[in-house]
């Protein structure tokens, strides 16, 4: 018998080290991102995100710089395989639904504070999931 | 008697009356918009008048159209994708780093948990290039070590500009 991939997503309980959050990320945001990260710069980014759904407080993790920005949070990260890329990576985190939701992405052009203008689109994407907006998420699996 | 316009003044006048249709459209579309998105997209509009730099210019650009633009979006999982191969360099030479930095400091991968903080199991995966470690990984794994933050990735982004297979 022929078999078939299976796509199987950060999902509370897998993974090795366990997983204690499920991971989801809005299609756009994934677009978003990937317009100016390569497939290495990506991968990498993708650990960080799952090595937060590795820790009890994802908001408070020992291993990837994270700041709070308003009700959502944002990941710090450059240098090694990002080479000169400043990169910024939004999330929410929703306790009920146990999940971490990646809302979207930028490149800087220094260590700066995150512009004003993207905290509005991003504080918005959050507004929106928080009322639906974006749907119920079922699993693929 | 008719009057004939000139093409000129015929090409104007339909500008116009595009231009017209064109601002409706956007009123339209501004009195569509929900109290919330209206409330940001009057906070933008002060963002592009305001901007001063030109990332903070094309940060409010973007959020203007995002909100105006009112599209949808949908959530998907992560794929939890175990096939690095584009990441295998980078993990070859940065865990290589890590665990030569450790032993050169004489330290076990105990003693560096509770100088860094970080887990004993993280710097293991990270020394058995499974992870890729961020950059306050790194810092802190500097700190501990003694060594500059440039020995954890300034040869491997000099190599990756010449030859990307050939670090290990």
């Amino acid at each position: 018998m022929e078999k078939k991939a299976v796509k199987v997503g950060v999902q509370e309980g897998s993974g090795a080290p366990p997983y204690q959050w499920t991971v989801l990320i809005l299609d756009f945001a994934f677009d978003e991102v990937r317009r100016f990260l390569n497939d290495s710069q990506y991968q990498h980014l993708a650990m960080q995100v799952k090595e937060l759904a590795r820790e009890n407080d994802p908001t408070h993790p020992l291993t990837v710089d994270v700041k709070k920005i308003e009700d959502f949070y944002e990941i710090r990260d450059k240098g090694g395989v990002l080479g000169k890329l400043n990169v910024r990576i939004f999330f929410g985190v929703d306790g009920s639904a146990r999940s971490i939701v990646v809302l979207g992405g930028i490149k800087k052009e220094n260590n700066g504070p995150t512009p004003e203008g993207t905290k509005i689109a991003i504080r918005r994407r959050w507004r929106k999931y928080t009322n639906g907006d974006y749907g119920i998420f079922t699993r693929t699996q | 008697m008719k009057t004939l316009r000139s093409p000129i003044q015929y090409s104007v006048d339909v500008n116009e009356a595009a231009l017209t249709m064109a601002i409706a459209v956007l009123v339209d579309r501004i009195r569509s918009l929900s109290k919330e998105d209206k409330d940001d997209l009057l906070s933008v509009s002060k963002l592009l008048l305001e901007a001063e730099t030109p990332e903070d210019l094309q940060a409010a650009q973007n959020a203007f159209h995002e909100i105006l633009d009112q599209r949808g979006g949908a959530l998907q999982e992560l794929p939890d994708n175990q096939n690095d191969a584009s990441l295998r360099s980078w993990l070859d030479f940065v865990s290589g780093r890590i665990k030569r930095a450790r032993e050169e400091a004489k330290l076990t991968q105990s003693e560096l948990e509770q100088k860094t903080g970080l887990p004993q199991s993280h710097i293991s995966r990270l020394e058995n290039g499974v992870h890729s470690p961020s950059s306050l990984t790194l810092e802190k794994i500097a700190n501990a070590t003694n060594k500059p933050i440039g020995f954890f990735d300034s040869d491997f982004s000099f190599a990756a500009e010449r030859t990307p297979s050939a670090h290990v």
